[in-house]
């Protein structure tokens, strides 16, 4: 979720503080995430095993990796401004199983806070057919945490709609956050469900 | 995803060592003390909140009323009221998290991260989390070593093709007095979180 974007964030703005790169800046592309979302995401509420067998190619070889028990999963990839990404946390126990999924796209330098809030909600809304609820506030950092180097707040849009999978009860969750250090601004967008779900592996 | 080339490089794993490191300094700032990572502060501090935090806002609120100790709001709530958000911190290590409402469902969660270039290895912060982490009858927990390959791309366009980030992944359940809430432990070099997360219906 984007309180783990928000340190990844940090991480890549320290490089490009090291790289001082000059790339144009991107957007992030709400459409996309969602529709990364859906394919990486949806399968596991309905075919858990069909869906891990997809991603067990996530090894070591690729961009990304797997536990040695085959319950975690990370794909990272990227463009010259950001990375994308998931994450997915199985807990697997006899015939039901915990998911956690989570995909993110961090652009560096790129992309407007308000208006990347406001197209991942309308993206969220369209989809889904359902009005989001959340919207955008100011978290203030602690000054003595690794916060600190955000200036003291950061902008953060949250927002919660159902209806994009035919469970009911799974709600999807969209986070946009602002954050800069040196100059250096960036733009993370995430989608996240957490679900137990009936595991057919 | 491509295959990539196999390589083995040393050098390449050093400069990619190097520069998280060097990250690790730069993202967290020159003017802030670097305190050693103590895992079982994570574990004292996500005791202290984390737990309230998966009971709900008001438990929360009870132990973690703003201000903060650093005179931080702590607390934040979008216009319409159904995110609300906290973020503080004992010390140098960070407690965030929010709870959702606005379906029928509410969604709550809760991490505590400190992020320092004083760390011990991979290994010892593993197995400090291991010692630690609730075991038991009801928990069960899954994940592990996991060396993820970092994409080759903008900033990490240097990053060399065998190099593997060694991060160790957990997720538990069982361990919270909450039903079906998830307590995960995520950690690599430098970077130790630990959050809980859990999905109840709205009240």
């Amino acid at each position: 979720m984007t309180e783990q974007l928000a340190l990844r964030t940090g991480l890549a703005a320290g490089l490009i503080c090291l790289n001082t790169l000059s790339a144009p800046a991107q957007s992030i592309d709400a459409a996309a995430l969602w529709d990364r979302y859906m394919a990486t995401c949806a399968g596991l509420l309905t075919d858990l095993q069909g869906t891990v067998s997809a991603l067990e190619p996530l090894t070591p070889n690729s961009e990304g990796g797997v536990s040695e028990d085959g319950m975690f999963f990370i794909y990272e990839s990227g463009d010259e401004d950001g990375l994308v990404g998931d994450h997915i946390y199985l807990g697997r126990h006899g015939g039901t199983a915990t998911v956690y999924c989570d995909v993110f796209d961090t652009q560096i330098g790129g992309g407007e806070f308000a208006q990347t809030a406001a197209a991942l909600r309308e993206v969220m809304e369209e989809r889904t057919g359902q009005a989001a609820s959340g919207g955008a506030l100011t978290r203030f950092a602690p000054p003595d945490t690794g916060l600190r180097i955000y200036g003291g707040h950061q902008d953060w849009a949250g927002f919660s709609v159902s209806g994009a999978f035919e469970r009911a009860d799974v709600v999807t969750m969209g986070e946009v956050v602002r954050q800069g250090y040196g100059g250096v601004s960036a733009v993370s967008a995430s989608l996240t469900f957490y679900a137990i779900v009936p595991d057919n592996g | 995803m491509a295959q990539r080339d196999k390589h083995a490089d040393g050098m390449w794993k050093a400069r990619a060592i190097g520069v998280s490191a060097l990250l690790l300094s730069v993202s967290i700032g020159p003017s802030l003390a670097q305190q050693k990572m103590d895992v079982g502060k994570h574990f004292d501090v996500f005791n202290q909140f984390c737990p309230a935090a998966m009971a709900g806002e008001a438990a929360l609120r009870e132990v973690l009323p703003g201000p903060g100790p650093f005179g931080e709001k702590v607390w934040s709530a979008s216009p319409d009221e159904t995110w609300v958000t906290y973020q503080s911190g004992i010390d140098d290590v960070l407690i965030i998290g929010s709870f959702r409402r606005g379906t029928a469902l509410e969604m709550r969660e809760c991490m505590v991260q400190q992020i320092t270039s004083d760390a011990p290895s991979v290994d010892d912060l593993e197995a400090a989390f291991l010692e630690r982490v609730p075991k038991g009858d009801g928990i069960s927990i899954s994940g592990g070593k996991v060396e993820e390959q970092i994409p080759p791309v903008g900033a990490f366009a240097s990053t060399p093709p065998d190099f593997r980030n060694d991060r160790r992944e957990y997720m538990v359940e069982g361990a919270l007095p909450v039903p079906n809430a998830i307590f995960v432990g995520s950690m690599g070099q430098g970077n130790f979180r630990i959050f809980s997360f859990v999905q109840v219906l709205a009240e």
